[in-house]
């Protein structure tokens, strides 16, 4: 049970490492990795399949893999890329209910306090909580969070609205710090977020079984015969990158940035 | 000076997609089948001087086959970015009715307050200052500055509604409802400006360049030159290749190219305030700048 625990945080440590080299360098290892693998399947069926009779029936058995396969990695893509967006999103609804916080209590009698909590929350976020999640040490990132949101709503209980205009206002933000917080909570879980690893395994051994059934279409006899073979397999071996660099939200070429919190930072300065 | 050199090629690769979402449709077709028919001749030269005259070279079964499972995933990837990014446009769209829907509520719940004329004045305001000055800004891709308009242009409606002065159950029920419309107000604003500058990453980009490459590359391996009959099942496939990546292309950019959403939704119902019902009494029609805007477009 240890061994195979083991086993399955060395697969999502290797694909977080994958994702955090630079892009070109991932790609190249991907490819060298298929190549190898393209490599052992020749020498394999070169040892094993001496008779041309042996590869008939192969073509249709590869339009049925071709497509199975083809068709999971590209909907395994858009899903990553959905949910990456999906991620952006709620980190729009934070800095926006930030922005709402500002634009909400300048008729308070404490505004300049309750901006003072938000530039400490925008900053939080930045400085500490941000390198955090994009090292994966999600705990310690979810510790901050009780430091960026409770001095916030201590701040604003502390206000007192008067008249009808402050108290409609502040009768708004109760509402706009629960979505604060729940903004913040999604981003905190959608940052450990992946694919789980079974789903890797499979898609190894799939990728697996469509090299071995390429290679074993496209016998050995000469050179020319690679072309019909690495053609796809670099295919395959770019559709994989493009799976790793969408993985983790936070990390690669595709990786979420923290400028929507500069912009809140930005907007403070107009105050 | 790697990274300069990789952001330099990424920023290269964007500003060309940029480019061609802006041009008529027709025109960025033509540029993209050019391109690929280029390859197409670049590759059957190529496999021509390898070849040599060996006129009893037969594609094998293993090389179609391979070319089906290059078409196979590289068709489904790009068929799925086409529909993810035509969704990302359908969002905008969203956005911006959002952003005008809550326009029209704060006119709507304003009616009857001690200062409408001025609320009235500042919608009017902010419509202008988006149409005008906002929008030229995110189809032209200047968004640093539309995020510096952007800073300033919801304030005034802000201040002018917290100086109003509800009286009565009516007022204050009406009152009340519009801190809500406000934030729904700016978060459909922002939102809007966020996808203005929303794409597929440079990366992603230069992947599917090199994935439409091979694909070209196998189309023409398994379809050796036996005459000009010889081209039509490589360039009906080339063309339709052409096609998706147009479309990926033309919904790259959700405010430039033939797709791009316009800002006709800031004249229509209520916001039209060259209509009679909606226009203020002291602005005569003829000279309202906002029709006057709308005219020129």
């Amino acid at each position: 049970m240890n061994f195979y625990n083991l086993f399955n945080s060395k697969v999502l440590e290797i694909i977080r490492w994958l994702d955090t080299i630079p892009f070109f360098e991932m790609i190249g290892i991907v490819i060298g990795i298929v190549f190898l693998v393209i490599g052992v399947l020749l020498i394999l069926i070169k040892i094993f399949c001496k008779s041309e009779e042996e590869f008939g029936g192969a073509a249709m058995a590869s339009e049925v893999s071709a497509g199975i396969y083809g068709l999971i990695i590209a909907l395994i893509l858009v899903s990553l890329y959905d949910a990456r967006q999906k991620v952006e999103d709620g980190i729009n609804q934070e800095t926006n209910s930030l922005i709402a916080i500002l634009q909400d209590s300048q008729v308070l009698n404490n505004a300049s306090e309750i901006r003072a909590e938000v530039k400490n929350y925008v900053q939080i976020v930045i400085d500490q909580q941000w390198p955090l999640i994009c090292s994966g040490k999600i705990d310690e990132a979810w510790v901050l969070s009780s430091k960026t949101i409770n001095p916030l709503y201590k701040v604003i209980q502390e206000a007192n609205p008067i008249g009808v205009v402050q108290t409609n206002f502040y009768a708004a933000l109760p509402d706009v710090l629960k979505n604060l917080a729940s903004a913040q909570h999604g981003r905190l879980q959608q940052a450990n977020t992946h694919l789980p690893i079974q789903f890797w395994r499979l898609i190894n051994i799939m990728t697996v079984l469509i090299l071995l059934i390429l290679v074993y279409g496209n016998p050995w006899k000469g050179m020319s015969t690679l072309i019909p073979i690495l053609i796809p397999g670099m295919v395959i071996a770019l559709s994989l990158s493009l799976i790793i660099s969408v993985h983790y939200p936070f990390l690669g070429p595709f990786g979420i940035s923290s400028e929507a919190f500069s912009k809140v930072n930005a907007k403070l300065l107009h105050y | 000076m790697n990274v300069n050199v990789s952001q330099l090629i990424n920023d290269k690769v964007l500003a060309i997609i940029w480019r061609l979402s802006g041009l008529p449709f027709w025109r960025m077709i033509l540029i993209l089948s050019g391109c690929i028919f280029l390859l197409v001749a670049i590759f059957i030269i190529l496999i021509k001087i390898v070849r040599g005259s060996d006129k009893t070279f037969v594609v094998s079964d293993g090389a179609s086959m391979a070319n089906t499972i290059n078409a196979s995933i590289y068709g489904l990837i790009l068929a799925f970015f086409v529909v993810a990014m035509y969704d990302d446009s359908q969002k905008v769209q969203d956005s911006i009715s959002q952003e005008t829907d809550s326009l029209v509520a704060i006119l709507k719940n304003s009616q009857k307050f001690n200062n409408a004329p001025q609320i009235r004045a500042e919608v009017k305001n902010y419509i202008r200052v988006v149409v005008d000055q906002e929008w030229p800004l995110m189809c032209s891709g200047k968004m640093d500055e539309a995020w510096a308009l952007a800073m300033t242009v919801i304030d005034p409606l802000y201040k002018v509604i917290q100086e109003a002065k509800p009286q009565g159950p009516v007022q204050e029920n009406f009152y009340a409802a519009l801190p809500g419309v406000l934030h729904d107000l700016d978060a459909a604003h922002r939102e809007r400006l966020i996808q203005a500058d929303a794409h597929l990453p440079a990366q992603f980009w230069r992947i599917i360049n090199i994935m439409t490459i091979l694909a070209v590359f196998l189309l023409v391996y398994v379809n050796p030159w036996k005459g000009i009959m010889t081209l039509l099942p490589i360039l009906i496939p080339s063309i339709v290749i052409s096609f998706s990546l147009g479309l990926l292309i033309t919904f790259h950019y959700p405010f430039i190219g033939p797709f791009a959403i316009s800002n006709k939704d800031y004249f229509k119902g209520n916001l039209d305030f060259s209509d009679s019902a909606n226009a203020m009494a002291r602005v005569p029609i003829t000279s309202h700048p906002l029709k006057q805007n709308f005219q020129k477009r």
